[in-house]
């Protein structure tokens, strides 16, 4: 059996990377479920994978069963048990370290950011990669000029005199569905955090037919193309660059388009047909 | 009603190329006039499960499938379910195709509309089990199999030890929810539960439903309630968090 060990079932890009690698996995037919605290299953992301107790799994792991984790801090607890141990490394941090160190331990990754840094330590690793659920898809919906969404939980509101000239959308205690429809309808999105590891709500928002404007982050160089598909710009000048956007109404369309195009390397269907390959070719050891 | 059910399954016994390696078991479940062998007519090996006492429909499937306990495959078919000649061969290929455990069938009521086309589940702590397209004209839907969390228990074919490792369906349910449960239960040891959506079959529904079975079934909601809310991933993208 295959278990992926998450910490919460809250708010949390990483939880709904977990889920989404765990339901492709089910679907090319592997037995995987989801073990989280208590077996509470999240309620704000689409998914279908059955969740059970991470303490009744702990209680009953034998040497033939297989953990993915994703958290660091599991594995100090997780590497006790007799399971086989796979790292779904979703970042880069000190505390991951130690897991790279250890070569019993099978690395996954799902963007390039996590790809060098586990290289730097000289492991082997397959990307398994990482999409963006199909609710994000622009699907012709009337976009609501000047009106750009924003998610407060990942950083403040710059003060600027230009930004008061946009319709700012908070995006808060929201559903995934409540958040598509937000974005589909906004014609931007404003992205405030510079320490973001991959950034999936802007690449979200990019699927969405927004304008993506970002300061530079850690992870998002992997998508985020300075004036083809959005705009790179830090967070002092955000209000300058979005009132320089939105006066050129033909770029606009124009990096929309591109953004959407950019997205759609991270459709579902893609990493499926990438996690096909990589199985047929048997590349993923614990799944053999 | 019975015995055009038989009749009707036993035409897509045939058509699947199985009506010579299977046998029928009939449970009645105590119905006031009882089910005699020579008011039923049948091709294949049958036979009658008496049972007086009113029994759940847990257990009375449990005492149903310990007849046939050595088949590779075990077929729940409710009585007001008249299987489309097709219905069986089709859910045996989309079961091979998605190599799952547990196969449903779709479901109409006599004027075409869907009464089950799968099993789908409301986000929150509830984790309510409601039919996937529930009165909707079957001929819009798309007859695209996927997988699915659950099926309903009216037409439900699954690899016997899958069943068995699950000690069958949980008595514990009085009417109702014990087949959500069924397939929850194995989807959480790693089976996977498909509906096949080839062709329509036609099921009454709610016949047997009366004031004591109305209260069975709250009394089995609350059962499900406390051991799936919240436990339980929803397709509908989750419950209103501003709420």
């Amino acid at each position: 059996m295959i278990y992926y060990f998450l910490p919460e079932p809250t708010i949390h890009g990483g939880i709904k990377v977990g889920f989404q690698f765990a339901e492709m996995l089910r679907q090319l037919g592997f037995g995987v479920v989801v073990a989280t605290p208590n077996g509470s299953a999240p309620q704000w992301f689409a998914s279908q994978v059955p969740v059970v107790s991470r303490e009744n799994v702990l209680s009953k792991l034998t040497t033939k069963d297989r953990i993915i984790f994703s958290l660091p801090h599991d594995y100090e607890g997780l590497k006790k048990t007799a399971a086989k141990l796979v790292f779904h490394c979703q970042g880069t941090d000190e505390l991951i370290t130690p897991i790279l160190f250890d070569d019993s331990v099978e690395i996954l990754t799902c963007w390039k950011q996590a790809d060098d840094f586990v290289s730097e330590f000289g492991r082997e690793y397959k990307n398994v990669g990482i999409s963006i659920s199909k609710t994000f898809f622009y699907s012709g919906e009337l976009k609501q000029p000047s009106t750009f969404a924003f998610m407060p939980r990942r950083g403040s509101l710059p003060r600027s005199e230009e930004l008061s000239r946009f319709e700012m959308r908070e995006i808060q205690k929201m559903n995934e569905n409540q958040v598509s429809e937000v974005l589909k309808k906004a014609s931007g999105f404003l992205a405030l955090s510079e320490n973001e590891w991959f950034g999936l709500p802007a690449l979200e928002a990019m699927a969405a037919g927004c304008l993506v404007v970002s300061p530079k982050t850690i992870g998002g160089g992997e998508y985020l193309k300075d004036g083809k598909n959005c705009f790179v710009e830090s967070l002092e000048n955000l209000g300058q660059r979005m009132a320089e956007v939105l006066g050129d109404e033909a770029q606009f369309d124009l990096i929309r388009q591109e953004a959407i195009k950019t997205s759609y390397e991270y459709h579902p269907r893609a990493q499926f047909q990438h996690l096909q390959q990589l199985i047929a070719g048997g590349s993923l050891r614990f799944l053999a | 009603m019975t015995q055009t059910s038989i009749t009707a399954l036993e035409r897509a016994l045939e058509v699947a190329g199985l009506i010579d390696d299977c046998k029928l078991v009939l449970v009645d479940n105590s119905s006031g006039e009882p089910f005699m062998l020579d008011n039923i007519s049948t091709r294949a090996p049958f036979q009658i499960v008496r049972l007086d006492k009113n029994h759940s429909f847990s257990a009375a499937s449990n005492i149903g499938a310990r007849k046939v306990a050595n088949s590779a495959l075990l077929l729940f078919l409710n009585n007001d379910v008249f299987l489309h000649p097709k219905a069986i061969s089709a859910m045996l290929e989309d079961k091979k195709l998605f190599d799952a455990s547990i196969c449903g069938a779709r479901l109409v009521y006599p004027n075409g509309l869907v009464q089950h086309a799968g099993v789908e589940f409301d986000s929150g702590s509830e984790s309510a089990p409601r039919h996937i397209h529930h009165f909707q004209p079957s001929n819009k839907i798309p007859r695209v199999t996927a997988y699915n969390q659950s099926i309903t228990g009216a037409v439900m074919l699954v690899d016997s030890n899958i069943f068995w490792d699950l000690e069958g369906f949980d008595e514990i349910f009085p009417f109702a929810y014990e087949d959500t449960d069924f397939c929850l239960r194995a989807a959480a040891r790693g089976s996977t539960t498909i509906c096949s959506q080839v062709v329509d079959s036609i099921h009454l529904s709610g016949q047997s439903r009366n004031e004591t079975t109305k209260m069975f079934e709250k009394q089995s909601k609350e059962i499900f309630r406390a051991r799936w809310g919240g436990r339980v991933t929803s397709t509908n993208s989750g419950e209103n968090l501003e709420q």
